[in-house]
């Protein structure tokens, strides 16, 4: 049904009975005057692809008679029921108004997508929502108590022997021993901040060896980094999509808030019972 | 139709352009070494398991009362915050998850006009001409509160509103709500499920008018979903929708129902008779344990363990009570209302007649109205969206910016703060031990009940029984594999052969909250109840009174910052000194954090205001286990 609506001959049939139509209701010409009713030939359009939409037909002269008449009738009583002030006590309309309005300035005009630079401090500015963060792939022998004899020479025996069983070695862990891939957010969900500052302080070069020992929440641990990718912000290219999407975003909320406080702004607000401060 | 139509375009484009931005699953990690041969898993899997925490009860926009609190969010902002995503409340302040993202999560809206008040509050459709949208979108609050109290008592009655009940409509919704599950679950990252609440209250047995005692379940789907859902407007007897659940088994729609908040059922959500009145059979405890493996122990609207009427000789029963019935202040029944005396009731019917319907695991979710849950002291926003969005709604600073508590008006919302929001709670999550994060093994661990219950925090437990640990196997590097290869673990049967069993307890705090006081086991027989101090930050249980010495953990009141110290990890091997091998009994453990500043005195210190004096000003979160029950051998 949408498909045929696009189609430049329907477009052109349509107009054609439109401006046929229009000619015999409504007299053209602009008036500033309230007493005066124009039925443009957008408004007549929409409303024939509306009864388009609705009825699955085009509308026959006859039908656009009548969708006519419909419309300048709505529109004579509507502005009637204005006059009178029927609307101001009318929260169902007044909110009907007002969501109207919001959502013709939330499509105020298409967003241009703007130059790389404005992009570019987009992404510094919001870093934390465009870097890819630390993760580790970790080994770790657990201690629940924070001086353990054991560590020292158990750290010497690793040294000595990278084949030993070390899973073997140390207190039970309620958790695994070996993960895999972890951002450093789980690192701190399931070890808590300390260990994860414990880790990024153990020098990458002494990965695959036993280092430690790293407090935690939990206890204390020996820790062999088995592989790391660092922190790091992408450069504009490698996110350039998700970057634009937010600025859009962004931009047509600043736009749409920046419409209302001016025309709010229009307006002396009094609210009963507060005071200005 | 047409209007939920672009509704779901829209969500589903947000929906993509949100996972865009996010960091590729890397699938080609070092497996992990226990994993089985073949299977295709998650670099997580464990065969020993890991901890799991997730919220299984969430409301959006799309719940009939969530739309009249203001609430605007989908699921997918709901599935979003979950995630670690920055959410608004509808009183305007952001809302961030406390502790970090979870690893799964279920929106579970009201089955009951799913998606109905929205439509009714859009222009152009049938629904908004309706004269009740009229009034219940107006801004005379007494219209409002007739529109809203008139399809509450339809939830209630089962009796349909017909203009309004557009089944086409719910059931486009109720797609929606598992499309929305279906886009945000991730294999290995994030789990969601198909899932919604059954709101079933409690009548009146003299005259059938409303009882305002709480029924409600939450049905889960372990994957694929019907394309309807079961509601109270098909029947309000929750062994109906056992047999619409059956049913759907059959289809191979597999799904089980969580019922919460017993505290307020009134009696009802344990009583010994069934829904119509009649007596209890080996039939329906069948049906029941079949459809309803799980309990919600902990929510915002208070704890459902224990009373301290039922449990009088244990200190801590006295936590986060809340006994009102639903839209009222009126006070719920005690018996039949906790599942502590419940265990014992199963017992005692196992004794007696050979069955049990309340053989279950426990679980503890949020109920947020608002899309995500508060799970934190110190940063809470309850749950009725607008209604109690901001401190004074719900009373924990005094009313019109006083400074003290001393003149407080008497006006609704005073009252409403004082008999509801104020002892509302900052809880809970569920956790579960599951090899890996994916739908399959965390609705596995839901049925072997092998979850966990916590007010907020994610402290984690393990809890094993058998008749052959050593007394050294705490010690033993490889303890859980052990504990799972020679014992039986929570949510289990353990089955007598004449010796003592042990148990063992094992705690580990979260990492991100208050450390441990101590760990407790509590054991239920069909005429008794206990409770044991097992493991102490301080010493060891007195072996008369089987408590903990004072570890003189305290909370500074003008600070709320915690003194003294805690332990990180709890662990040991407990016998039962009063075991009797030819005895039923339920054991499952409580675990207890050092005492931190209740939500409510955060906010009163956050304000400059003295905190409310008729709640408690701290608490000790805990977390409770699924029982272990140990049944005589032949």
């Amino acid at each position: 049904m949408k498909r045929w609506i696009q189609e430049p001959l329907v477009h052109f049939v349509l107009l054609a009975i439109l401006i046929f139509g229009a000619h015999q209701v409504v007299t053209s010409g602009r008036s500033s005057s309230e007493r005066t009713i124009v039925i443009t030939q957008a408004e007549m359009e929409r409303l024939a692809s509306l009864y388009a939409v609705e009825s699955g037909s085009l509308p026959t002269e006859q039908d656009m008679r009548a969708i006519i008449v419909d419309q300048v009738q709505q529109e004579a009583l509507a502005r009637e029921a204005t006059r009178l002030g029927m609307a101001e006590d009318d929260t169902v309309v007044q909110r009907r108004l007002a969501q109207k309005m919001t959502f013709m300035l939330s499509d105020l005009g298409q967003i241009d997508p703007p130059s790389d630079d404005v992009l570019q401090d987009w992404l510094t500015e919001h870093a934390d929502r465009f870097a890819q963060p630390l993760r580790l792939s970790f080994d770790h022998i657990y201690f629940s108590s924070d001086n353990d004899p054991r560590m020292e020479s158990l750290l010497t025996e690793l040294s000595e022997d990278p084949n030993m069983n070390w899973r073997n070695t140390g207190d039970p862990f309620m958790l695994q021993r070996r993960y895999a891939d972890l951002p450093d957010r789980e690192i701190v969900r399931l070890f808590g901040g300390q260990f994860l500052e414990g880790l990024q302080a153990l020098s990458p070069s002494e990965d695959e060896t036993w280092q430690g020992p790293v407090r935690s929440a939990l206890g204390t641990h020996l820790v062999r980094i088995t592989e790391r990718a660092d922190a790091r912000m992408p450069p504009l290219d490698e996110v350039r999509a998700a970057v634009l999407q937010d600025w859009t975003e962004a931009e047509q909320r600043r736009r749409t808030a920046e419409e209302i406080n001016t025309i709010v702004n229009r307006y002396d607000v009094v609210i009963e019972g507060v005071t200005k401060n | 139709m047409k209007m939920t139509r672009s509704v779901s375009i829209v969500a589903l484009v947000v929906a993509m352009t949100a996972c865009s931005s996010q960091d590729p699953v890397t699938e080609d990690v070092a497996a992990v070494d226990t994993a089985p041969q073949g299977a295709s898993t998650t670099a997580e899997y464990a065969v020993t398991r890991n901890a799991y925490f997730g919220d299984l009860h969430i409301h959006t926009r799309n719940s009939f009362d969530a739309y009249i609190f203001n609430v605007r969010r989908t699921a997918d902002d709901a599935y979003r915050f979950a995630k670690g995503e920055t959410v608004q409340h509808p009183s305007g302040f952001d809302m961030n998850i406390a502790g970090g993202p979870l690893d799964f999560y279920a929106v579970t809206d009201h089955a009951e006009y799913l998606g109905i008040l929205p439509a009714m509050n859009t222009p152009g459709t049938e629904l908004s001409e309706l004269p009740r949208s009229k009034d219940m979108f107006s801004t005379d609050p007494a219209k409002i509160t007739a529109a809203f109290q008139g399809v509450g008592a339809s939830v209630r009655s089962g009796e349909k509103i017909d203009d309004m009940y557009d089944q086409p409509l719910i059931n486009s919704v109720w797609l929606e709500n598992i499309d929305a599950a279906e886009r945000h679950n991730e294999p290995g990252v994030f789990t969601t499920f198909a899932a919604y609440e059954y709101t079933s209250v409690t009548t009146n047995s003299e005259d059938g008018t409303f009882g305002g005692g709480n029924l409600h379940r939450n049905v889960f789907f372990k994957d694929a979903a019907p394309a309807r859902a079961f509601s109270t407007l098909d029947s309000t007897n929750p062994e109906d929708l056992w047999d619409w659940m059956d049913a759907q088994r059959a289809e191979g729609y597999e799904a089980i129902a969580v019922p919460h908040n017993p505290n307020v059922s009134d009696g009802q959500m344990f009583k010994l008779e069934t829904y119509d009145g009649a007596p209890l059979t080996a039939d329906y405890a069948d049906q029941r344990m079949r459809n309803e493996p799980l309990v919600e122990v902990t929510q915002v609207k208070g704890t459902s363990e224990t009373h301290p009427d039922l449990s009088p000789n244990d200190e801590w029963a006295d936590f986060e009570i809340y006994t009102r019935l639903l839209g009222s202040y009126d006070v719920s029944a005690t018996n039949g209302s906790y599942v502590r005396e419940a265990y014992g009731l199963g017992l005692k019917l196992e004794e007696d007649e050979g069955f049990n319907p309340f053989k279950f695991g426990l679980v503890a979710a949020s109920d947020s109205h608002v899309v995500g849950g508060a799970y934190a002291e110190d940063d809470y926003w309850s749950k009725v969206g607008i209604v109690d969005g901001l401190p004074v709604n719900r009373g924990s600073v005094p009313f019109d910016r006083e400074k003290s508590w001393e003149e407080q008006p008497v006006t609704q919302q005073t009252q409403n703060a004082t008999e509801w929001f104020s002892r509302w709670s900052a809880s809970g999550l569920t956790g579960v031990w599951a090899e890996e994060n994916t739908r399959e093994s965390i609705f596995d661990a839901f049925r072997r009940k092998e979850t966990f219950a916590t007010t907020g925090p994610r402290m984690k437990v393990r809890f094993f029984a058998s008749f052959e640990f050593d007394e050294d196997l705490t010690s033993d590097p490889d303890l859980a594999g052990k504990a799972y290869a020679q014992g039986v673990t929570m949510g289990s049967d353990l089955i007598g052969d004449g010796r003592a069993p042990s148990f063992l307890v094992w705690a580990l705090q979260d990492p991100n909250a208050a450390p441990l006081q101590r760990a407790q086991v509590v054991k239920v027989t069909s005429s008794d109840e206990q409770v044991f101090d097992v493991a102490c930050h301080t010493g060891s249980p007195d072996p008369e009174t089987h408590r903990c010495p004072d570890n003189g953990a305290e909370v500074d009141l003008t600070t709320c910052a915690p003194t003294g110290e805690g332990a990180a990890e709890l662990k040991t091997i407990w016998s039962d000194p009063g075991f009797d091998p030819s005895e039923r009994a339920t054991y499952y453990v409580r675990v207890l954090e050092n005492p931190t500043c209740r939500w409510s005195t955060w906010e009163a210190l956050a304000a400059g205001t003295p905190p409310r004096p008729d709640v408690p000003q701290t608490l000790q979160e805990r977390a409770y286990t699924s029982p272990i029950w140990y049944t005589p051998g032949n």
